[in-house]
């Protein structure tokens, strides 16, 4: 670590101010006006090295115009004399060994009378323009070699002429300021600029006088002018691309190939993708977005207090996750690929952006579900288990394609537009097992099989206007958006049941079989338009009052059909009417909400809501009579909020959101549903709307300094008429459930962590602990169930790294579930522990290995006692090559061992559910991956380190 | 408004002549720091889409306002006047971008307050004594007939002031000082900044416009370097800004 240059200055200066009162090198004379022979007071007196114009020493003269000047050294220095009104008095003394002492005498001032000569440029060449008083000269007409500086381009420009130390003279005075862009470059020579720069950079040289920075403030012209050279760059000089080759093919059949381009000259931006993997790998990952995607979904916004927001919204399918990978259960196989065009015009004022996805996904999936039911402990068999095995085949491909135009209407305005539309199809087949048993015997067994061919459309589109008032905080938005939605989709659901009901005390049993074979076609079209507007006015310079406005309007049509596939197309009862459905909806939503925010330098708070009315319209259009269902409701959304930024690493905020949420339709009058026997639900019309209070805060404070964090966050949230489920359990296991309200659900979080920085010793250590506590309550069979759910954990976080030697991390945490049933005094409790190792290390000859553990430690519980723990090893080793490091060829061992299994433990209701599913296990992958990139035309640096143009 | 304000300082500035010299005063200077080169600092392929989202959401500077006291025994150099559009968040926000500067001419002495990130640090040290290369560049700052110097601090990074005969007393804003005359203007290519003098009002600045920085870790220079520089060493990139900012 090199010390800071003036501190070492300051050090030899402090060292030397002993003696400089000893020099025997003197310097003296005196200053006077020739014209008044007035001695002059105060006169600077400045002395530099005439070596290299350092700054030796300075002094003031006294009242008779005297000064005296003690040098260190022997040798020569410029002398520089300045009084105001005259000019500068400039001279080269030389003090040595035989001449220690020079008395310069009496230094004469001459007033100053400066004539100002103006340059003016008569010829007029088709490659030189003159508007008003620029002279602009188009740089390509002028021809210079390949790689010439701007200095040479200069050189070649009629009016202009470069010395051999780089100083600009243009129409006789020397040149002042070169600027850039526009834009001034403060460096120790403007020649540095000249020579930097490559010529074929430069568009047009424009050559001006510019009035001083305080008449162009003042708009008072004193009549001070500097030549100034603008160097206005070329768009098109940015260009270059870059880009990803990844080819990779593994054990089993494993494979995952990418490639990804994105070519860019000045603002236009063309990229194209092309991903195939049957390994996860589905889609750009969001890091890869931003480069090759065109990045349609996401937003950035920078919020008043200076806060960066980004946020990825995927369509409403399953072609697309943030970070690129499958998230659901079962092996996929995915083809994607996309093409992104972009361009801005005008100074960025228009902007345009347009992109194209085609994607394909087969996911195979198996999967069990257990899940241990408790009910009514009066019953006589109070638990019983749910047994499901289910076996799916998916495929579906989708198009899309999406547009988005920004046009800045002025620079307190703007405008923004964006499209997109898709049609997707979708074919699945799943078939399920599913047996109900408890101790005693088998309750029943269910196979079913339901098949999908669904086809999709969606078109979306939005406007966006904004406007910023000259008055601070005063602004206006208006948005509209337009949503369009269609499905169709045919399929069959076959099932085939046996129920076994215990007939009578001595142990007979009842066979119940039902068997269904049905068609279904569902169709369905939503239309949905809202506009919203919104303004902001400022009260004082603290106090902003929001008000907004939103009008939406919703029409649906939903019919869902089934057929009887035994019975003959023209027979009475192929259409099964009981499970048949045709229903047209219209909603109407008024929205109005207030907010009034408090701005002050460290403290926000906000507070306000809103109050929507809804008018929602059923159109049965099955049945003849009281075929219109209507409800109208209102919806409450109060707020507030409180953040306290103490700097800009701590801050701490509360926030409080309240809102009501109506019953769904399908909870007061639910369709008749066949898809799954064992679950039927019935509706109630006596439900009401719910109101949910969230409270959370959050506390963060990072100490840089000394190199610690501290993090804090919690929330509560309980829900006032809550809507939750009442269940009947049927002797055969099957459940029969209906939504009521019930209060006392709650549901609460809180985390916390320490962590130090022993920058040292390049180890980093930190603690996390984690609380969830949570309350739920069902009936089942008409007893209240009360279940509560709580989790509490800690971890711990060791992390060791040597900057491209080696990265050490080891993440072990600690959690304890703890799940209670009131209805049956169930207490299920579990330990599991998990821990995590990653290191990878540089190897010499660009090696470089790596390897990752994830080792899961689950305690059995009474109900299922089957193993659950895994470890998770992988492991890589890579060679890169070429200057750098573009070429890598990577080999990986993904589950060494062979262990990974799909796994899910949860308690919701009282009931205990574990899921296994199958997921991708042990492969080996050998994978060549090429980043190549060409850059823009770079600018030289020539050494000066100082000075950087960044095209 | 404006203009009645330079038509004042144009009377001042007449009466100046007569006078010749400033000894004594306050300056207001204006700080710009040119955010989007900074956030151009910043780009790489990786992030570049990302940045320019943010990049057309920010202002091109941020500007702040410093009053700068002055006799021919001290200066203090301190926050002034709020800024009506301040730029919050990461990008408006360097480490000691708010700092009150206390200087003793007779003493030779600088005392400096400076909140870097969670510490607020109480600079003592001697006067900083920089290598100036004067060169004969003249511009006119707020009515006074300006020179340029060039320095460089912390091995590499150049520092370009303009300084004014006119003004007897060799201070300037941050701890720059040592010229033969007032600094009107310090530009850091570095850091994308610029301090610009607007106004130089004459009157003699009060007592308790001089007061001496009290609150704060004391330190020497070096030692406030050393400092920072070890927090922050692991930065890549970010580091080094931090450390220039600490030290100005």
């Amino acid at each position: 670590m090199k010390l800071c240059r003036p501190l070492l200055a300051l050090l030899s200066f402090l060292s030397f101010s002993y003696t400089v009162a000893a020099q025997p090198f003197s310097i003296k004379g005196s200053v006077t006006d020739t014209l008044n022979a007035n001695r002059l007071r105060f006169a600077s007196v400045t002395l530099l090295r005439a070596s290299d114009s350092i700054l030796e020493t300075f002094t003031r003269t006294k009242e008779d115009g005297g000064f005296a000047l003690n040098v260190k050294k022997e040798g020569s220095y410029i002398i520089m004399v300045t009084f105001p009104s005259f000019a500068d008095y400039i001279d080269i003394v030389t003090v040595n060994e035989s001449k220690p002492l020079v008395d310069m005498g009496v230094i004469p001032m001459v007033s100053k009378s400066h004539l100002l000569s103006e340059f003016v440029l008569k010829q007029q060449i088709g490659a030189i323009k003159i508007k008003g008083d620029t002279t602009e000269y188009v740089a390509d007409s002028f021809k210079v070699r390949e790689n010439a500086t701007v200095e040479e381009l200069l050189k070649k420009l009629p009016g202009i002429q470069v010395n051999k130390n780089g100083e600009v003279v243009a129409q006789g005075e020397k040149v002042q300021k070169i600027l850039v862009d526009g834009e001034e470059f403060f460096t120790d020579d403007p020649a540095v600029v000249t020579k930097s720069l490559q010529a074929k950079a430069v568009d047009k040289v424009q050559v001006f006088d510019k009035k001083s920075d305080q008449s162009q403030f003042t708009g008072i012209d004193d009549g001070t002018r500097e030549k100034t050279i603008n160097l206005q760059l070329k768009d098109n000089m940015k260009k270059g691309y870059f880009g990803k080759i990844n080819a990779g093919g593994g054990t089993d059949g494993f494979f995952e190939n990418q490639a990804m381009i994105n070519a860019f000259k000045g603002k236009r931006k063309l990229s194209a993708f092309g991903i195939a993997a049957n390994t996860g790998k589905m889609g750009l990952g969001w890091e890869d977005r931003d480069k090759f995607g065109g990045n349609s979904g996401s937003t950035t916004e920078v919020t008043d207090d200076g806060m960066m927001i980004s946020y990825y919204s995927s369509g409403d399918d399953n072609f697309e996750s943030w970070n690129g990978q499958y998230n659901g259960q079962g092996i996929p196989t995915a083809w994607t690929g996309g093409l992104h065009y972009s361009n801005k015009w005008n100074n960025d004022d228009l902007h345009l952006s347009s992109n194209y996805r085609f994607g394909k996904q087969n996911i195979d999936a198996v999967g069990n579900t257990l899940t241990q039911v408790n009910t009514n402990s009066n019953s006589d068999i109070a638990q019983y288990y749910n047994d499901e095995k289910k076996n799916s085949f998916s495929t579906g491909q989708r198009h899309r394609v999406d547009g988005l135009f920004e046009w800045k209407l002025d620079s307190t305005s703007s405008l923004k537009i964006t499209a997109n539309a898709s049609t997707s199809n979708t074919q699945t087949t799943t078939n399920y097992h599913t047996e109900i048993y408890d101790t005693l015997r088998t309750r029943s067994i269910t196979d079913r099989l339901t098949t999908s061919d669904a086809l999709g459309k969606t078109v979306n589109a939005s406007l966006a206007y904004r406007k910023k008032f000259a008055k601070k905080g005063r602004t206006l938005s208006l948005t509209i958006d337009e949503w369009y939605k269609e499905n169709v989709s045919d399929g069959v659901l076959r099932y085939d049941s046996d129920i076994f009901l215990q007939s009578n005390p001595s142990g007979g049993i009842d066979t119940i079989n039902n068997s269904l074979a049905q068609k279904k076609r569902n169709d369905s079209k939503n239309l949905q338009i809202t506009g919203n507007i919104s303004y902001t006015e400022p009260l004082s310079n603290v106090v902003f009052l929001e008000l907004n406005y939103g009008l939406g309007v919703n029409n649906s049509y939903a019919k869902r059909l089934s057929f009887n596939e035994n019975l003959p197309e023209g027979d009475p009862h192929y259409l099964d009417t009981l499970f048949s459905s045709d229903y047209d909806f219209n909603v109407l939503t008024n929205k109005g909400g207030t907010n009034l925010r408090f701005v002050f330098k460290k403290v926000n708070f906000s507070f306000g809501g809103a109050v929507s009315a809804v008018n929602f319209k059923q159109i049965d259009n099955f049945s003849s009579d009281t075929n219109v269902f209507r409800r109208n409701y209102t919806n409450f959304f109060p707020r507030a909020s409180f953040v306290y930024r103490a700097s800009q690493q701590k801050s701490f905020s509360l926030n409080y959101n309240g809102n009501t949420t109506q019953p769904t339709i399908d909870q007061i009058q639910p369709l008749r549903q066949n898809t799954d026997p064992n679950n039927i639900s019935i509706g109630n019309d006596s439900l009401k709307q719910k109101f949910n209070h969230s409270f959370n805060f959050r506390f963060n404070d990072y100490k840089v300094i000394s190199g610690t964090y501290t993090y804090l966050g919690g929330g509560f949230t309980f829900v006032k008429d809550d809507i939750s489920r009442s269940e009947m359990i049927t002797d055969g296991g099957a459940r029969i459930y209906q939504y009521i309200n019930v209060n006392g659900n709650y549901n609460g979080w809180a985390y916390g962590g320490y962590g130090w920085n022993f920058r040292k010793l390049d180890l980093r250590f930190g603690f996390n602990g984690n609380i969830n506590v949570g309350r739920t309550i069902t009936y089942v069979n008409g007893v209240r169930n009360e279940n509560n759910n709580n989790t509490y954990s800690l971890g711990v976080g060791l992390n060791y790294d040597k900057e491209k030697k080696f990265n050490l991390s080891y993440n072990p945490r600690v959690s304890f579930s703890n799940n209670t049933a009131s209805i049956n005094q169930s207490t299920t409790n579990y330990w599991t522990l998990t821990n995590e190792f990653d290191a990878n290390i540089q190897l010499p000859w660009k090696f470089e290995i790596g390897t990752e553990v994830e080792w899961n430690l689950r305690e059995r519980v009474a109900e299922f006692d089957q193993n659950n723990s895994i470890f998770l090893w992988t492991a890589y080793l890579s060679k890169k090559f070429m200057k750098n490091n573009q070429l890598e060829l990577r080999a990986t061992a993904y589950d060494i061992l062979n262990q990974n299994v799909g796994y899910r433990r949860f308690g919701i209701g009282g009931n205990i559910t574990e899921q296994s599913y199958n997921t991708i296990r042990r492969y080996g992958m050998l994978s060549l991956i090429w980043n190549f990139t060409k850059a823009p035309a770079a600018v030289q640096q020539e050494n000066n380190t100082e000075f950087k143009i960044k095209l | 408004m404006r203009q009645i304000v330079f038509l004042l300082l144009l009377l001042f500035k007449v009466s100046c002549v007569c006078a010749q010299y400033t000894f004594q005063g306050k300056v207001e200077f204006e700080r710009k720091v040119n955010i989007h080169r900074q956030i151009d600092d910043m780009m790489e392929d990786d992030n570049k889409t990302w940045m320019e989202k943010v990049k057309a959401q920010m202002p091109k500077f941020n500007v702040s306002y410093f009053d700068y006291y002055f006799n021919t025994k001290k200066s203090l150099y301190k926050p002034g006047r709020e800024s009506e559009n301040p730029v919050k968040g990461m990008w408006g926000n360097s480490p000691a971008s708010e700092n009150i500067v206390f200087s003793d001419w007779g003493l030779g002495k600088v005392i400096a307050s400076k909140q870097i990130f969670e510490e607020k640090f109480l600079v003592q040290d001697s006067l900083r004594k920089l290598d100036w290369k004067i060169k004969d560049e003249i511009r006119i700052i707020s009515g006074y007939k300006c020179r340029k110097a060039v320095s460089i601090i912390c091995d590499s990074v150049y520092v370009v002031a303009f300084y004014t005969e006119d003004i007897a007393v060799s201070g300037g804003p941050e701890m720059f000082s040592g010229l033969p005359g007032m600094i009107l203007e310090i530009a850091i290519p570095r850091l994308y900044s610029t301090w610009i003098a607007l106004k130089v009002d004459i009157a003699a600045p009060k007592d308790e416009e001089l007061k001496i920085p009290e609150k704060g870790k004391k330190v020497s220079q070096k030692e406030m370097y050393d400092t920072v520089m070890g927090s922050v060493s692991k930065w890549g990139r970010f580091a080094h800004r931090s450390v220039w900012w600490s030290v100005l």
